[in-house]
């Protein structure tokens, strides 16, 4: 016999393996065991529901959360605008009052 | 013929009702087909019926989606075949990743083929191991070439049946068993080709 016919002859060997499986009947607490899955994913959703209200309540939450984003972003803007509106003269009176207009890069110099 | 179909018929509209004993009847009808279809694909019994459970639970909550296209039991063995797949698909990522924290030394064994020279001696260990090899050469197939091939060999099922189940012509049935009776054949060549 050469190498591919005992290789095929394996292979065929294999092949025969293919057999109708053996039947296996289900455990006698399977239903209850199912019953508890079913509990524990329903009291699982449950929570996930408490957590972002229920499922009226979802739309007007996301309502309020969107009303609130737009609200702040107008704010926002609304404050910038105004900003712009601040003249040349305010500034240098905010400058002077604070000391920002001086120039401290001869302090050392003046102790010479 | 027609009692059963308008016994089916009322089953599923007392299921949408959500009545608990139309849901306890079914599972008692259909648990061992359905064990035996997910036990013929992951080839363990406790994860057989860890899956089998898993369609239940899918049954119960999709029953609502159900438009009555196909038999009851049709829809419910699409089911076991899906989350089947999907727990093989899991357990392969699992070992793809186990073989890459080898690669990398991190950590973990990776399952090792058995090689052809530590089979047991003894005929049953022998057939043990070539219904394993050949497990895996089945799961090995693409999807679909894999799906109609279990069902044909391990659970008998007839070309039409599975035709009905996967949704296909028979065919696309008989097609999809030839070329995976050629891939297996090709697949096991390969296979032992190593050892000789």
């Amino acid at each position: 016999m050469n190498k591919k016919e005992i290789i095929d002859q394996e292979v065929q060997k294999t092949l025969r393996c293919f057999e109708p499986m053996e039947k296996v009947s289900a455990d006698p607490y399977f239903y209850t065991r199912l019953q508890a899955r079913l509990r524990q994913q329903h009291l699982q959703k449950e929570n996930k529901l408490e957590l972002f209200g229920s499922r009226w309540w979802r739309p007007a939450l996301i309502g309020m959360i969107i009303i609130l984003n737009l609200s702040t972003a107008a704010l926002v803007y609304l404050s910038n605008e105004k900003n712009k509106g601040l003249n040349q003269d305010t500034l240098t009176t905010l400058a002077t009052e604070y000391g920002l207009n001086q120039d401290d890069s001869d302090l050392f110099s003046a102790n010479k | 013929m027609l009692i059963l179909v308008d016994m089916e018929t009322e089953l599923i509209a007392n299921l949408k009702t959500g009545n608990s004993k139309s849901f306890a009847d079914l599972v008692a009808t259909h648990q061992d087909r359905v064990l035996n279809i997910c036990f013929s694909f992951v080839h363990n019994k406790q994860d057989a019926e860890d899956v089998a459970q898993e369609v239940f639970v899918e049954v119960f909550q999709s029953i609502q989606n159900f438009r009555g296209e196909a038999k009851l039991s049709t829809w419910i063995n699409r089911i076991a075949i899906n989350r089947s797949l999907d727990l093989l698909r899991k357990k392969k990522r699992k070992k793809r990743m186990a073989q890459v924290r080898n690669l990398l030394s991190i950590s973990g064994t990776v399952d090792e083929p058995p090689a052809a020279e530590n089979m047991l001696p003894d005929r049953m260990y022998e057939q043990q191991e070539r219904a394993e090899i050949l497990s895996r050469a089945v799961n090995s197939l693409p999807e679909n070439q894999a799906i109609a091939i279990t069902l044909s060999k391990y659970q008998d099922y007839d070309n039409k049946e599975i035709a009905e189940i996967m949704g296909l012509t028979l065919s696309a049935v008989i097609s999809l068993i030839h070329r995976a009776k050629k891939n297996l054949y090709r697949n096991l060549f390969k296979y032992y080709k190593k050892f000789y």
